[in-house]
């Protein structure tokens, strides 16, 4: 199945991307889903992304803990948020 | 959200509309981009957002105000994209029967907006460019505000 993965702001600078497409198991975890990335961008990068200052939202609700995803969803990774 | 300058007298003018007969206080802020910080010239301001789920986190916020105070309009506008400095980017403005309602929410809204709003915020500095981090005290402000009663300013 196709997940679509978003990166915002600083992370986005750093990874020099703004969105991936990956190709993942079906109910694929958070652990596969880090697989997944690692393999794409590398592990130096990924551990950015799952740093303790940045939250994960699928399909736009931030979710902290374990979490499945299904075909079509929306990962995005958010670094530290400064509205007002 | 909007990428465009705002006006403050159009924004009021709308708010006491909607409000009805019963408003009996308008408060308003408006947040700018800053010219100096730190002693550092600031040029600019460049504001990232999350299409849908930044309006869903103002809605929020704005839906937490309401429910906690008994307020007749609330009028939220944030810009995006890059700002000049000294440019306005952000305008609250709360309408109620009474102005402490309408102090708190206002406050209240700024607050969280400060911590919850999904947006990123980049100093564009005569020394380069900067993603700007909450600050603790963003954060105290609006913890704040947990457990505080209801229609009373906090300081």
């Amino acid at each position: 199945m196709k997940v679509n993965v978003l990166f915002f702001a600083s992370l986005k600078e750093d990874l020099g991307c703004a969105e991936i497409e990956l190709q993942l198991s079906e109910l694929a975890s958070r652990a596969d889903l880090i697989d997944c990335l690692t393999n794409e961008l590398g592990s130096d990068r990924v551990a950015s992304l799952f740093a303790e200052n940045v939250s994960i939202a699928i399909n736009q609700s931030i979710e902290k803990g374990e979490f499945t995803l299904q075909s079509g969803d929306e990962v995005a990774f958010l670094p530290p948020i400064t509205g007002g | 959200m909007q990428q465009e300058d705002f006006s403050l007298a159009e924004e009021y003018e709308k708010c006491c509309v909607a409000a009805g007969p019963e408003c009996g206080a308008v408060a308003t802020f408006t947040g700018l981009v800053r010219q100096f910080e730190a002693s550092t010239a600031v040029s600019g301001l460049h504001l990232e957002h999350y299409p849908g789920m930044t309006e869903k986190s103002m809605g929020n916020i704005v839906a937490k105000a309401r429910n906690r105070w008994s307020l007749q309009h609330v009028r939220v506008v944030h810009r995006i994209g890059v700002l000049e400095a000294g440019s306005q980017i952000v305008l609250v403005i709360v309408a109620s029967s009474h102005r402490p309602d309408a102090f708190a929410a206002c406050e209240y809204i700024m607050d969280f907006l400060k911590t919850e709003a999904v947006f990123w915020k980049k100093e564009i500095r005569s020394d380069g460019e900067i993603w700007i981090k909450s600050t603790s005290n963003d954060y105290k402000r609006r913890d704040d505000w947990v457990g505080e009663p209801s229609a009373t300013l906090k300081r």
